[in-house]
């Protein structure tokens, strides 16, 4: 059930790899590519787990997770989340020690049920840092991962026996002893080791006893719930004692130890947290001018106020400034300042390569280079379609984009598929007027028009023009859409019908530099509208010259949605379309 | 009484002078130790930050088997199985021949994650900054997926490398790796470099004929005088490389040396030969 476990370092490394079956490292190279380097935390595929999934069973993970939280484990040290690719889901979990992160990562089928995976992962965390000989650690791992299977069946029996006994508790609230005794006493998954070897079950009723003082409530109900798991556990015993290879005895020492490392550990977690609050030095003001400071929470609390309002003062939405400085003080704490530097400007020099990092694109687009191939192939023409909010520019940016493809002496046919706004068309046919003087051949460029009406024209005009561009011999066709509301599903359904009929090769969002904390939405609806397979390839950002170092919402619009920005629009006529320069932009935003 | 106040006069004037010498002496002992702690951090400073190493750079597309070859080449141990990487790494040059051992002693090798994102955050910085230090990079194909759409993409990652790499006289010298030479569906060196040629020509008429980047002066008046400025630069580093429009590798400033090998099985011997090469130089 569980395809891949495996432990890495930043470096790619692998130190660690559980692998029953086939090799999954695809799904651990997304998972890194989308969670760790883009910082993307939900890709929305066909069939992700979100589906599929019960909402119970999400809902047992969150409580998991606070459970986890209120134990002290989910701080900055220890990030755990989950993540789905194709069919199989990732939970990881990342632990940073000194500046090192280490990656635990467990693939399994996303049919699969894994019944406490964060806690899987904190035991397996915590016996690999306690554990010096690998393949004494190996061992300990197949026994973990056979604990978490045969919990499974735990639960599946407890089920059938509630119908027989009334007076049993539910298995939700036999959940949460379970839960409490694991973390009162720091024994993770007792419950399911009982199931490995026949000489532990006697260490659970001990166990039980001690408890008893702490948890005044169902004790009752525990001790019967008990004597019946004991009664089963005869029977079911032999059955799974077999199915461990090492042997029993080796099984019994092997978990002893295991479990012993796990509460160790347990109790020099709750030491560390007594100590850690109590430690200031005589000369750390001293260290604040000469670097060399470690960076406290409470020296990033000063600056974080400073580097928002800085990001806000550059129009990014307050959300998205808030998320990357979450980023940055997660970077942050615990690291050192380099000489002769303030814990100001490590801070500053922090957003700035998260800002780098945000807006340089994941895969290099060439426009001219894929419609040179597109053009090689076949003889269809290479579709462009232009989407955004109403007056951001689309036609404009259209016909700037016409006119670099004039000057590269390509045939190019403007689509008027803004069947709307009335003057639309005659507003296109003024651009194809001026450009088909300007350019070196006059017929490289014609308008195709289809008159004014509803949405079921837009998608008849859209395919009629790019089989006329077909007959015609024209290399690209340019569909300018009416621009329309976000927010407004009556007007943002007809675009998956239009990407459906019009298959463009690019859908390009405009989106103008001047709009603030809006953009976001904005982004992430047209990314929505065209249905779960088709994505928004690219934004033009217009206007760019309108606003001076104002330029936030490239950054909102980018970290919505993950797309990048291709172009940026600096001023009105035709020349004045530029490529996005990723330095130029940080510059400005951090001026 | 009289007497006695003389004598304490006099007293008090020769310490006075006494204190006066030493308050000079202090003042000169004084300035000499802050002299010296300043040359010192100086010279501390300037050795500290020129690398004295060699360094020699692994880069290349996803899943070509850097990280693999990184730990071969400085551990001598091939990873079971390696995850694309978040952070680059940098180790020791380790060859298992003795001969060549303490030539390679000053070696340092770092490699680089493939993505683009993460080339721009450590690899482009890292490169402009000690261009200089840098004795050789290598470039790590997977040949056995080599086919026009990958060629493409190494060809775009090439031309970006070689635009800085090419600012120096003499350049940098240039590896091509050919990683998993002796799968079935492997294509040979020469016929990689071919395309490689072939797509570079091709990309850069298109470059030329693509839109500029948008630069710091771009909003203002006087941007047409910068950004031509810059173009020409641009241009110059790798116009040199263009014969007739067609570009070719040994046109280059540096020298591009195409290897093959496997990484997974331990064979690296072209590349243990270039690095001597690179080493005796």
């Amino acid at each position: 059930m569980l395809s891949q476990f495996v432990i890495f370092k930043p470096s790619g490394l692998v130190l660690f790899n559980y692998q029953p079956g086939k090799n999954f490292s695809a799904v651990i190279d997304s998972f890194i590519e989308d969670v760790v380097i883009s910082k993307r935390k939900f890709v929305a595929a066909e069939g992700t787990t979100s589906e599929i999934k019960e909402g119970e069973e999400v809902k047992a993970e969150e409580k998991e997770l606070l459970l986890l939280k209120e134990g002290g484990e989910n701080d900055d040290s220890n990030v755990y989340g989950s993540y789905s690719y194709g069919n199989y889901s990732v939970k990881y979990l990342i632990r940073t020690e000194d500046k090192q992160r280490v990656f635990f990562t467990m693939v399994y089928p996303s049919l699969v049920m894994v019944k406490g995976p964060y806690e899987f992962l904190k035991n397996i965390r915590i016996l690999w840092e306690n554990t010096e000989d690998i393949s004494k650690f190996e061992q300990f791992f197949k026994l973990r991962v056979l604990s978490i299977q045969e919990s499974r069946i735990v639960s599946d029996s407890d089920g059938l026996e509630e119908n027989n006994e009334d007076h049993k508790p539910k298995a939700g609230d036999k959940e949460k002893v379970g839960k409490k005794q694991k973390r009162g006493k720091g024994k993770g998954m007792k419950k399911s080791r009982k199931w490995n070897d026949d000489g532990t079950y006697r260490d659970y009723a001990d166990e039980d006893n001690s408890n008893k003082k702490d948890l005044d409530y169902s004790q009752g109900k525990q001790s019967k719930s008990i004597s019946a798991n004991l009664d089963q556990l005869i029977g079911d015993k032999k059955n799974f004692g077999s199915r461990t290879s090492t042997g029993e005895f080796l099984v019994k020492d092997l978990s002893d130890e295991m479990n012993e490392i796990l509460e160790s550990n347990e109790a020099d977690n709750k030491k560390a947290i007594s100590s850690s609050t109590a430690s200031s030095h005589a000369f750390g003001f001293l260290k604040n001018i000469i670097g060399g400071k470690k960076i406290q929470k409470e020296d990033i609390e000063k600056v974080k106020t400073a580097l928002s309002g800085h990001l806000i003062k550059k129009n990014v939405a307050p959300n998205v400034a808030n998320s990357l400085i979450a980023e940055i003080e997660k970077e942050l704490v615990g690291s050192k300042t380099e000489s002769f530097t303030s814990v100001e400007v490590t801070a500053k020099k922090c957003l700035e390569k998260q800002l780098i990092k945000l807006l340089t694109p994941n895969s290099s687009i060439d426009l001219l280079n894929e419609i040179e191939r597109k053009r090689s192939k076949t003889d269809n023409p290479y579709v462009i379609s232009v989407v955004g909010v109403n007056g951001v520019g689309k036609s404009t940016n259209l016909s700037k984009l016409a006119y670099w493809f004039l000057q590269n002496k390509y045939r190019v046919l403007i689509t008027a598929c803004d069947t709307f706004r009335s003057g639309a068309v005659e507003q296109l046919r003024t651009h194809v007027n001026n450009l088909s003087k300007l350019s070196p051949d006059h017929d490289q460029i014609e308008l195709f028009e289809g008159g004014y009406g509803g949405s079921n024209l837009v998608a008849k005009i859209a395919t009629g023009a790019i089989k006329y561009a077909k007959e015609n011999g024209f290399d690209i066709v340019l569909l300018d859409t009416a621009g329309r509301r976000h927010n407004d599903a009556h007007l943002m359904t007809p675009l998956a019908s239009f990407a459906r009929a019009a298959n463009p090769d690019k859908i390009i969002m405009v989106g103008e530099a001047l709009v603030g904390t809006d953009s976001v939405m904005q982004a992430k609806n047209f990314d929505k509208a065209f249905g779960a397979n088709r994505h928004l390839d690219f934004f033009i950002i217009s206007k760019c010259d309108t606003v001076g170092d104002m330029i936030g919402s490239m950054v909102n619009m980018v970290f919505a949605t993950g797309i990048p920005i291709l172009f940026v629009g600096t001023g009105q006529t035709y020349t004045d379309l530029r490529t996005l320069s990723v330095e130029w932009a940080v510059n400005k935003l951090m001026s | 009484m009289r007497f006695q106040s003389k004598m304490l006069d006099d007293l008090i004037i020769e310490v006075q002078s006494v204190l006066e010498d030493d308050h000079m002496k202090f003042v000169l002992t004084a300035i000499v130790a802050l002299l010296v702690i300043i040359i010192t951090s100086f010279i501390v400073q300037k050795t500290l930050f020129k690398n004295k190493n060699r360094t020699f750079i692994l880069t290349g597309p996803k899943k070509s088997g850097k990280t693999s070859l990184f730990y071969y080449l400085t551990t001598g141990k091939i990873p079971e199985l390696t995850v694309t990487s978040i952070e680059p790494s940098v180790g020791k040059l380790k060859l298992h021949s003795d001969e060549y051992s303490e030539a390679f002693a000053d070696v340092v090798i770092r490699d680089y994650p493939a993505s683009s994102k993460l080339k721009n955050l450590y690899l482009y910085p890292f490169l402009k900054e000690n261009i200089r230090g840098c004795k050789g990079l290598i470039y790590v194909i997977d040949s056995s997926c080599f086919d026009s759409s990958y060629c493409n993409m190494v060809a775009n990652d090439l031309l970006d490398l070689l635009k800085i790499t090419e600012s120096i006289p003499n350049g940098v010298d240039i590896a091509i790796f050919c990683n998993k030479y002796d799968y079935f569906t492997s294509r040979k060196p020469k016929k990689i470099k071919e395309m490689l040629e072939n797509e570079i020509t091709k990309l850069y008429k298109l470059k030329l004929r693509n839109l500029n980047k948008v630069s710091l002066h771009d909003t203002t008046e006087n941007a047409e005088a910068d950004e031509s400025e810059e173009e020409d630069n641009f241009e110059d580093t790798l116009n040199t490389a263009f014969q007739r429009g067609e570009f070719k590798f040994e046109m280059l400033e540096g020298n591009v040396d195409f290897l093959e090998g496997n990484a997974f099985k331990q064979k690296t011997e072209p590349l243990t030969v270039w690095f001597c090469e690179k080493a005796a130089n």
